[in-house]
């Protein structure tokens, strides 16, 4: 069973996805990916946890990034969140987010940016793996 | 790590709790997992520069394209590279016949362990 902690990566681009999700499990993580804002809300309703969830606001169904780290926000109160985006983060939005990142993002950078974001949760469930 | 090189696995399957555990399983033993939702998004992977040495795919997909013509396409492009279906019905496994000269394919509902002693036939053939 693996006990590193998880991360929910949801974006729409298969590319982008892969590289932000090989940072994160370069990084230690353990990812979950999900393609679209519906994947995400399946993968959130199972009760899962996650020390984060870093998602795009534009993706390709009626479920966009907002409403996935909205719905996160209420299921995973102590995760960190992140929202990307190619263009300024709407204001209904702003104050969603922990972290907002513009497009192009250099996925490594994402990485360590959570890294240090989860510090308690991270050694915590190393210590549980251990 | 259980797997040998080459070992990169693209999972295609637009069930995501289903790809998450399977993919989840297939790490566990050693294997690099690409995850597709889509055929589409196969092909974009298939057309990058990442390397994948198996694909494993859902016949069953929304969209333009499923795992058939997936394998179809894979047939005129990736030639080399073996694929794996999964599907429900005794007619899609006679369909995928012709498309799956590597093994038969996998009925659903099939264990995890299926795939992977298919994987590590179709891997060390290509090693």
């Amino acid at each position: 069973m693996n006990s590193r902690a998880r991360v929910l990566v949801v974006e729409d681009e298969v590319l982008v996805r892969l590289d932000i999700a090989g940072a994160l499990r370069d990084a230690g993580f353990d990812v979950v990916e999900a393609g679209s804002g519906n994947e995400a809300l399946s993968v959130l309703k199972t009760g899962a946890s996650f020390v984060a969830v870093v998602s795009d606001v534009n993706l390709n169904d009626d479920v966009n990034g907002i409403d996935v780290i909205r719905r996160a926000r209420e299921l995973l109160p102590e995760a960190k969140l992140v929202l990307i985006s190619g263009s300024p983060l709407l204001a209904e939005a702003a104050d969603l987010p922990d972290e907002f990142i513009s497009k192009p993002l250099v996925a490594a950078e994402l990485a360590a940016k959570l890294k240090k974001a989860v510090p308690d949760q991270w050694k915590q469930q190393n210590r549980q793996s251990s | 790590m259980e797997a040998t090189e080459p070992s990169v696995v693209l999972i295609v399957e637009d069930e995501v709790l289903v790809r998450m555990a399977i993919s989840a399983y297939l790490r566990e033993c050693g294997y690099t997992v690409i995850e597709a939702s889509s055929a589409d998004e196969a092909i974009a992977v298939l057309e990058s520069d990442h390397p994948v040495h198996v694909v494993f795919t859902d016949v069953e997909m929304p969209g333009a394209m499923n795992g058939f013509g997936l394998a179809s396409w894979m047939r005129e492009n990736k030639p080399k590279m073996p694929v794996i279906l999964a599907g429900n019905h005794k007619k899609e496994a006679e369909a995928a016949a012709d498309l799956c000269e590597y093994g038969p394919m996998l009925s659903k509902p099939y264990e995890p362990q299926q795939l992977l002693d298919q994987i590590r036939r179709l891997v060390a053939g290509l090693s």
